[in-house]
């Protein structure tokens, strides 16, 4: 397994962290904000033989009015689509170009862009098999190609659907390499996480088929909730990310302007499996109880957590404290080669998160809305029935 | 059964010496085991000539070189009724022999491989036979398997030619997406499917799932099902294949004859 930074919003923050602490062992460039130079980016051309990019057609013709975004620079994009060039031709084009693209930049994982279609599964097969043909016409020695399946919540929360789409992808026709998987997860408000069962056990069901039928996986702007999939089934790439937005894969980002907003932050703890709001690490302190939630051996989770730290969500260290804690933890799991017993590390991790929890609250320390518990009882019964 | 007989002028006709009827004559079909010129023939008297017979007629004669699928030699007009004449198989349906496979998984093992290896082709070319069951495999006298009846055989890349979510099956031998009606779930894994509920049945002599439709749809709901005959070489086999959800069965038609290996 290995772990891919995403490299969006200060992405050399990112990358410092792999040169400097070793974290990460891959890299996916995001084409809205990298842009068409970005092999001409002097913090990235060290990294590009370990990277690949992701072309982001998800929002279509939409992107192209994203006044942040940089995916329009692409002349091959569907952002630069005309009124009147709207077609199933002109769609196909812009996916084989896209291929041929990455393929001149010398990229040896090719992603092979698809678009989140909200529609009908048909579309997303059809195009599934469409772009299979031309790589099987087109393929080149040496590279692997990975297919996008971008999973729209409402589709990846019908089993059904999920189905129909895992039924195309494993077919004995396909010849991609493997498969690039986002997912809309739809989090409720005040939660990071979901905690829709449908979603844990239609997502995982995807990457366990998948590599039942041997292809390569990559779990694309995961949050850490992977620790549940990755529980279950071996992942080849699991991503990283700084900000949010490039950990929770929303249609949004391609399709309108969103304005970051300011935060002051949250802290991820690897003891609490969870993000933990800047807010309240004041009165954990305080009461005495920061060693239940305090990650180990992280330098970065260390700065931050001194007393008269100015909390906020754009410091480097804020950042880097998940980017170490989250790598540590998929880096445990996915060591343990016996699915029976990684499944079970897995759950103590949980069993031991919630007990953390409930000595807070005997401490008196109840936490609330993101910084609460309400992903690891779910995530417990899933675990232990799946 | 209710027995007819064959009109003198067909008989002239074919040049028949000797008939006799082998099936219970449907709206649809009748079939004779006739001899001509000192060989015997399956005929087969086509009632009604619709896009299921076509389909049964296309695929046998793309697959006329075939030694596991029977030989059509002459598909004719008469009358008002088609005639297919067919090569007769000289053996036993398997259905009648069962008690021969019982308890020996070598030989059914070896069997399954056999009718995989004879469908690779078919299932290569998109076919779906859809009926594979004890009564539609014919044991020539040598062992080797016949696979006989790809009337209701689906090409995926047509139109269907069955109503909008009703298809024909034997439900003793379904699959789960042809029980839950979801034609799109139907591939060359849903033979593969078959084949694990027919490995199972030789060996044992009885159904995995249960002999009422009830206590299969049942067992369907499962995403993983798991059996358990009392010989390990079946039990891989047929947990190789029997998955709920035709995305977990093997992808490769090598990786299924290797699953049908000892």
């Amino acid at each position: 397994m290995k772990i891919a930074h995403v490299l969006g919003h200060n992405s050399n923050w990112s990358i410092e962290t792999h040169l400097q602490q070793n974290i990460g062992d891959y890299f996916l460039i995001t084409a809205f904000t990298h842009g068409i130079d970005f092999d001409k980016k002097k913090s990235l051309k060290s990294i590009l033989p370990k990277s690949m990019i992701d072309l982001q057609f998800y929002g279509k013709k939409s992107s192209g009015d994203i006044i942040a975004g940089k995916l329009s620079e692409f002349p091959f994009h569907p952002a630069n689509c005309g009124d009147d060039e709207i077609t199933n031709v002109y769609f196909e084009n812009c996916l084989k170009r896209s291929i041929k693209f990455q393929a001149d930049k010398g990229f040896r994982n090719v992603i092979i862009p698809h678009f989140y279609e909200n529609e009908e599964v048909k579309d997303i097969i059809e195009t599934i098999k469409k772009i299979n043909d031309h790589v099987k016409k087109t393929r080149i020695e040496g590279i692997k190609y990975f297919m996008t399946l971008a999973f729209a919540n409402h589709i990846i929360i019908d089993k059904i659907k999920v189905e129909e789409i895992l039924f195309a992808c494993t077919d004995m026709d396909i010849v991609f390499d493997g498969y690039f998987v986002t997912c809309e997860t739809k989090p409720e408000f005040k939660r990071k996480l979901t905690t829709d069962i449908k979603v844990l056990r239609n997502l995982s069901k995807v990457f366990k088929t998948l590599k039942q039928q041997e292809f390569e996986t990559i779990y694309a702007y995961a949050n850490w909730d992977a620790l549940v999939i990755l529980a279950q089934t071996d992942i080849d790439y699991i991503t990283i990310g700084t900000y949010e937005n490039l950990r929770k894969f929303d249609i949004r980002r391609f399709t309108e302007d969103q304005s970051g907003g300011g935060s002051k932050g949250y802290y991820f703890s690897e003891k609490l499996l969870n993000m933990i709001r800047a807010d309240d690490i004041t009165i954990i302190r305080d009461t005495g109880n920061l060693h239940f939630i305090k990650n180990d051996r992280n330098i970065f989770s260390d700065i931050i957590l001194q007393p008269g730290f100015l909390w906020n969500i754009h410091k480097p260290d804020v950042n880097k404290n998940y980017l170490l804690a989250i790598e540590r933890l998929l880096k445990r799991i996915g060591s343990v080669g016996d699915l029976i017993y990684r499944k079970e590390l897995v759950l103590n991790l949980i069993e031991d998160a919630i007990k953390r929890y409930e000595s807070l609250e005997r401490n008196y320390i109840y936490l609330d809305n993101e910084s609460s518990n309400y992903h690891l009882n779910i995530w417990r019964t899933y675990l232990r029935n799946a | 059964m209710t027995s007819i007989a064959l009109s003198q002028g067909l008989i002239d006709h074919f040049k028949i010496s000797e008939y006799e009827q082998a099936t219970t004559p449907s709206g649809q079909k009748t079939v004779f085991i006739v001899k001509i010129e000192g060989v015997k023939y399956a005929l087969k008297i086509i009632h009604i000539a619709d896009e299921r017979f076509e389909r049964e007629v296309k695929i046998c004669q793309q697959y006329n070189h075939i030694t596991g699928i029977p030989s059509i030699l002459k598909v004719e007009k008469y009358l008002n009724d088609t005639i297919i004449l067919e090569e007769y198989i000289e053996g036993n349906d398997l259905s009648d022999i069962l008690d021969q496979y019982k308890g020996d998984h070598k030989k059914v093992i070896d069997l399954i491989f056999k009718i995989g290896t004879i469908l690779k082709p078919v299932w290569y070319d998109k076919y779906v036979h859809r009926d594979l069951k004890p009564q539609n495999i014919r044991i020539r006298a040598n062992g080797d398997p016949v696979v006989l009846d790809f009337g209701i055989a689906r090409a995926l890349d047509e139109e269907s030619i069955t109503a909008t979510g009703g298809q024909p099956l034997s439900w003793y031998y379904a699959s789960p997406e042809q029980y839950a009606g979801q034609k799109n779930l139907i591939s060359y894994k849903t033979d593969f499917f078959c084949l694990g509920i027919v490995a199972y049945f030789l060996y044992t002599n009885r159904l995995p799932f249960g002999n009422t439709k009830d206590l299969i749809a049942q067992t369907f709901t499962k995403t993983i099902i798991h059996i358990d005959s009392g010989n390990k070489y079946i039990n891989e086999f047929c947990n190789g294949v029997f998955y709920t959800s035709p995305s977990d069965r093997p992808r490769k038609i090598e990786t299924f004859l290797k699953l049908a290996q000892i």
